[in-house]
């Protein structure tokens, strides 16, 4: 395997609280590799967007991180804040969550794909009107020439989570950071929007966030799962979705529609004092594991898991 | 940033220093005997030694003292006054303004003087030399001026009083035309029935009833002007004509105005009385007391009076300042009084109001309220201002003394008992004896109300048992639906309100309805209806007494204080600011006598 | 769409001024005291009836209160507003000059409170929980807290009176009475009003903007903007600004239209003769005319700064449309 694009090591995410340190991230190490699209996927609060914030520093100033990030070998956690910014939308681009509220609502969508065209490759008004209209085509938004000269609230969707991926297509980064490009959409758009990430993955890597296992499976190479705030199962997509190793996984799998949606029973601990040992423990139907916590134990040739049930050392 | 601050505040004290110890110039220059006369010796000492060596006025100061002299208008006056109703506006509102009063272009018939205390109450001649009525003082004769002129040149004579009658007869009554037209104070002179002019320098007012007053009247604020035939003749409506000449005969004659900020008058040369000192006086509108005062310490403004005489506060932290002079008018101010609602109980027994006219400390109110503060011992009228018509004998009955007091309570059915170490007084109904004391917006200025309610307060509650349940605020608009039903509360009235017996028509039960204190008395009615037609002045003296020795019989109210009214002035830069007062500011007779002191007045613009 | 909206938004105008004309018909009437009576007390202690009468029939005052309110308000569209009864002139004469005056400090203290509001605002509230935000915040309080009053008279004896910078009050020096007005003159008297106004006013704007600014600077379209790489203070001023400011257009423009009766300490204290003064002093001798006069400038002003606000939202709000039923 070749170097990783982007490797986090022993990332800790913490938000000081009144009651409080909410470990959000404890302790995650990931690595992303080149054309390669990486599934995150977990329940609502296990730390997924936590961790694509966290990569490109976009947390408010008052979080505790710790640990590092390495993006092509350079860490970001300790670059100036300066070089961090030539980082944002150059070299890493992000598709925020709620689209609905992620664009400004009082400049058209043009403006703010061409802002970002400006501001990194250096093109002057027409260039970068002109750049924005051809990314709008090239998320296939319908007229882009007119679209583009639309205010936000014209848009369904659907548009506005393509619009977004404009936006962080502008200076074709090398990573794009995607929070839930699907949330919220219809079967059809869904599909579009999956095919449009995999049309937009043959040039760059892509964390895909989503909580929405069928997209991952569809899309992602591997796939991570994140629970409470750390990552509980790695690996091969086909290997993990279709064989989990996790107690987790299974029960996430359990719980999808068309496997008999059956929840898993409890609900997500406190990440402010997490249960000891393991953190699925209090929920997991397999075994009792409060004392000890477990380390990622490879189970399969990179694949690897966080139970008790495999580690043994 | 601070240390220039501080530098510039140190600048700034150090100028202030420098000028408390330059010495102040009190004396015109070239008056070296110091009657405020430069007379001719006096001045042509002064120019040869100008000329010599001794050079002891400059060229300024010597033609400062050659105005003085000549008697020539020298210098500008700048008058601080406290809302733009008092400067000359760009549109003549003959209702209100251009009155004896206030004004120093226009003059009435007549204007009134302060008596001196214990004097008789006298009117001065203004564009009358000498006035007289008939016996029944049913008809009223004024004899003009005669060489009296409008500021345009026209002579005055004795139609444009008949014209100024006329005019106000007609813009008076309901028919007026349109609601512009209508002019209030028309309400002065509805009691002249006629007005002829024999000849032209005699006008005869005939007068619907006895009018032993009328002088009076016609110069009681804001009194009426005589205003000029000739402009005034073809204009119908008053509120849109625009007058820009402002014709009058006073002794100044209209300058210039910028509106609601400045006007300006200067002398008039051609005037028919004493001539002023003083060539120009301009008016300088402060809307707020303090900022007059400080117009005045930095030498903006030569004259200050508030609006109606400086508090008493205020002129006190002005008396050592340098160069500035302070002018006491006695019981100037407001007059204070604990009154009496007669039909409200307790204070409908006569002997509850007898027994508080002996519980009122006035040593102790007055000298809580401070400066300017002086006791009235009178029933009602106060001395400096009613003169010789108070009656002697009524003075000091209501004195303070507890003991008699008690005594009173005692003899008309009240129990002064105790209940736990304090005293409690029981009416005769066996209850205990409780009363509100409202207060109104009009005496709260510097509190005196809650001053003298504290007083009020130790004695009655304290020593008689009195229970004061509540001093309510009451705004002035409801202040006399309050006091119709309450027993007991405190007033201010402005001073004129106990300057003559004729005022005394306050406790007459009119024909109007009821008067505020709810007094009745057959006696005193009958009384004041006689004195409305007395017109012979002892008769009226007479009957005077007699109805102040109802009042300290009955005990209506019980007066408590009159205030002092301040004004200060530059006394650095005019002389003779102590003349004749009238109270208030702006007087005509006041800026007459004034003179310039300071050559400094004379180069201004 | 414009033409139907315009003459929606006529209509709803002229509906929301004959209701606020009749309130305040209502309200001066409900008043204790009137003018005559007030005005002969001073002089006779009590009003002679005959007087009050003949008074109360030359200016209509004795007709059924239904017929005068129908006189009032066709009166008050026919732009005849009556005589004042203190001035004795129209009243629209009286008002104009005093609105001139009014003006004069009033236009630039709004704008210069606006714009510092705004911007400081917008910082403090961008930069929230800094220390400079805190002294930022501290300091808006503290003047907030200082009574209006007293902190004219300060300013007066401050600057004016031991400073020796400016003038004690009125708007021109005595040199005017012979060289006319003279517009740097008035300028060098216009300051200390001016600051006074100031301070009064750009606590209320700071507040707001700082408020609106928190709650902007938490939107997602900031951090899309962070997420760009665009820097903090393009963001502040492209992205959060323009947000922040559009809770701000209603608020300043009906401000405009009611700081005009709102500085009544100002023009006292620095003897400034604006509309503050004025409806003081009517309002103390129950100068109806002249009350009624001042509340209907005021309404219309109220009305037309509502107008303004509906005009120039659309064009800093894209979501807002002129004729929208929203």
């Amino acid at each position: 395997m070749n170097a990783a694009l982007l490797e986090v090591r022993g990332l800790k995410v913490g938000f000081p609280t009144p009651d409080g340190l909410v470990r959000a991230s404890d302790t995650v190490d990931l690595e992303l590799y080149h054309r390669e699209i990486l599934g995150l996927i977990g329940e609502t609060g296990s730390g997924k967007t936590v961790l694509g914030m966290a990569i490109l520093r976009l947390l408010q100033p008052n979080t505790v991180i710790e640990g590092e990030i390495r993006y092509r070998g350079r860490d970001l956690l300790s670059l100036p804040e300066d070089e961090m910014r030539k980082v944002r939308g150059r070299e890493i681009g992000v598709v925020l969550q709620n689209s609905g509220t992620s664009l400004n609502p009082v400049y058209t969508v043009g403006d703010q794909i061409a802002e970002a065209a400006t501001l990194h490759q250096g093109l002057k008004g027409s260039e970068a009107r002109h750049r924005a209209v051809e990314l709008l085509d090239a998320v296939r938004i319908p007229d882009p020439a007119v679209m583009a000269r639309e205010y936000p609230h014209r848009f369904s969707g659907g548009m506005r989570e393509r619009a977004l991926i404009a936006m962080a297509l502008a200076c074709s980064p090398s990573l794009l950071i995607a929070d839930e490009p699907t949330k919220g959409l219809d079967a059809v758009t869904k599909r579009e929007i999956i095919d449009l990430f995999a049309e937009v993955n043959r040039d760059r890597s892509v964390l895909f966030i989503t909580h929405d296992i069928e997209a991952a499976a569809t899309l992602a190479t591997r796939v991570a799962v994140m629970y409470a705030g750390e990552i509980v199962e790695i690996g091969a997509a086909g290997e993990v979705l279709s064989d989990p190793a996790h107690p987790y996984t299974r029960g996430l799998l359990a719980s999808l529609p068309e496997r008999g949606m059956r929840p898993i029973p409890g609900s997500a601990p406190s990440l402010i004092t997490p249960p000891p040992g393991c953190r699925f423990s209090p929920r997991c139907a397999t075994k009792d594991c409060k004392s000890e916590h477990p380390g990622l134990v490879e189970v399969g040739p990179g694949h690897y898991a966080r139970c008790m049930l495999y580690d043994r050392g | 940033m601070t240390g220039r601050y501080i530098q510039k505040i140190l600048v700034c004290c150090a100028v202030l220093l420098l000028v408390c110890c330059v010495p102040v110039t009190a004396g015109i220059p070239g008056d070296t005997d110091g009657d405020t006369i430069v007379s001719e010796k006096e001045l042509s000492t002064a120019i040869l030694d100008y000329l010599g060596t001794a050079d002891r006025l400059n060229a300024d100061e010597l033609s400062l003292a050659a105005h003085n002299c000549l008697h020539l208008p020298y210098g500008q006056l700048v008058v601080a006054v406290a809302g733009d109703r008092y400067l000359i506006p760009a549109t003549s509102y003959i209702d209100q303004k251009g009155v004896p009063a206030d004004s120093l272009i226009y003059e009435g018939l007549v204007t009134k003087l302060r008596p001196k205390e214990g004097g008789p109450k006298e009117c001065l001649g203004w564009l009358a030399e000498r006035w007289e009525c008939s016996d029944d003082a049913m008809t009223w004769t004024f004899h003009l001026v005669k060489d009296a002129t409008w500021h345009d040149g026209t002579p005055f004579t004795s139609a444009d009083v008949q014209f100024t009658y006329e005019y106000f007869r007609d813009h008076g009554n309901a028919d007026a035309p349109e609601a512009g037209a209508y002019l209030v104070n028309s309400a002065i002179l509805k009691g002249v029935a006629s007005v002829e002019c024999p000849d032209d320098h005699t006008v005869i007012f005939h007068m619907k009833s006895c009018a032993p007053l009328f002088p009076e009247t016609l110069a009681t604020g804001p009194g009426i002007a005589v205003f000029p035939a000739h402009i005034w003749k073809d204009i119908n409506l008053p509120s849109t004509y625009i007058d820009t000449a402002h014709i009058g005969t006073g002794p100044f004659a209209y300058g210039s105005t910028i509106p609601g900020t400045l006007s300006k008058v200067t002398a008039y040369e051609g005037y028919h009385g004493e001539k002023p000192y003083v060539r120009d006086i301009v008016t300088r509108n402060y809307e707020d007391e303090d900022a007059q005062i400080l117009a005045l310490k930095r030498g903006d403004v030569d004259f200050i009076s508030g609006e109606f005489g400086l508090s008493p506060r205020k002129a006190e932290s002005l008396k050592n300042a340098p160069g500035i002079g302070i002018s006491r008018i006695p019981s100037g101010g407001q007059a204070f009084e604990v009154a009496f609602t007669s039909d409200v109980y307790p204070v409908n027994i006569p002997g509850f109001r007898h027994a508080l006219s002996h519980a009122v400390n006035r040593e102790r109110i007055c000298w809580l309220v401070g400066e300017g503060a002086r006791p009235t011992e009178t029933v009602f009228l106060i001395p400096a201002l009613a003169g010789d018509q108070i009656n002697p004998a009524t003075n000091n009955r209501f004195n303070y003394d507890i003991a008699e007091a008690k005594r009173q309570l005692a003899g008309s059915g009240f129990n002064l008992t105790e209940k736990d170490g304090r005293p409690v007084l029981l009416g005769p109904d066996g209850k205990p004896v409780e009363i509100t004391i409202p207060l109104a917006g009009k005496a709260s200025m510097n509190a005196v109300d809650q001053k003298v309610v504290a007083v009020l307060k130790e004695d009655w509650e304290g020593k008689l048992g009195i229970k004061i349940a509540d001093t309510p605020q009451v705004d002035d608009s409801v202040y006399l639906d309050w006091i119709a039903k309450t027993a007991v509360h405190f007033d201010g009235m402005p001073g004129r309100w106990h300057e003559d017996i004729d005022r005394l028509d306050n406790f007459q039960r009119s024909p109007l309805g009821e008067n505020f204190y709810h007094f009745d008395n057959a006696t005193f009615n009958s009384l004041i209806a006689q004195l409305k037609s007395t017109a012979d002045p002892g008769k009226r003296k007479e009957i005077g007494f007699q109805l102040q020795e109802i009042l300290a019989e009955e005990v209506p109210c019980i007066p408590v204080f009159s205030q002092d009214a301040f004004m200060a002035y530059r006394s650095d830069r005019f002389v003779g600011w102590d003349s004749a007062l009238l109270g208030g500011g702006g007087n005509i007779r006041l800026f007459s006598d004034v003179k310039p002191a300071s050559a400094d007045v004379g180069r201004r613009a | 769409m414009n033409g139907v909206y315009i003459i929606k938004r006529l209509f709803t105008s002229v509906a929301a001024f004959c209701i606020s004309v009749t309130i305040m018909f209502i309200l001066l009437r409900l008043m204790p005291g009137d003018y005559i009576t007030m005005y002969l007390e001073t002089i006779y202690r009590y009003a002679p009836p005959d007087v009050v009468e003949a008074f109360n029939h030359v200016y209509g005052l004795d007709r059924p209160i239904l017929e005068q309110y129908v006189l009032y308000l066709l009166d008050a569209f026919r732009g005849n507003w009556g005589y004042s009864l203190i001035y004795k002139v129209p009243v629209l004469t009286v008002i104009g000059e005093k609105l001139v005056w009014t003006m004069v400090i009033l236009v630039p203290a709004t704008a210069l409170a606006t714009l510092a509001g705004i911007g400081i605002g917008a910082y403090s509230g961008w930069k929230r929980g800094s220390k400079t935000d805190i002294a930022l915040l501290n300091g808006m309080i503290f003047i907030r807290a200082i009574p209006s009053y007293w902190l004219a008279l300060m300013i007066l004896i401050i600057f004016a009176y031991y400073l020796n910078l400016f003038p004690l009050g009125g708007y021109v020096d005595t040199g005017a009475l012979i060289t006319g007005i003279d517009p740097l003159d008035v300028a060098n008297h216009a300051v200390l009003p001016i600051l006074t106004l100031f301070l009064f006013s750009v606590t209320g704007t700071y507040y707001l903007m700082r408020s609106s600014m928190l709650m902007t600077a938490g939107e997602d379209y900031i951090v899309t903007a962070r997420a760009k790489g665009l820097d903090e203070l393009t963001i502040l001023r492209k992205h959060a600004l323009k947000n922040a400011m559009l809770p701000m257009v209603t608020m300043i423009t009906l401000e405009c239209a009611g700081m005009i009766t709102g500085s009544i300490f100002v023009e006292t204290i620095f003897s400034w003769p604006g509309l503050g003064m004025l409806t003081y002093k009517a309002l103390a001798v129950r100068d109806l005319p002249l009350l009624q006069g001042i509340l209907l400038v005021d309404t219309l002003l109220v009305i037309a700064a509502n107008i303004a606000a509906d005009l120039i939202y659309p064009l800093v709000d894209p979501r807002v449309q002129v004729g929208d039923n929203g």
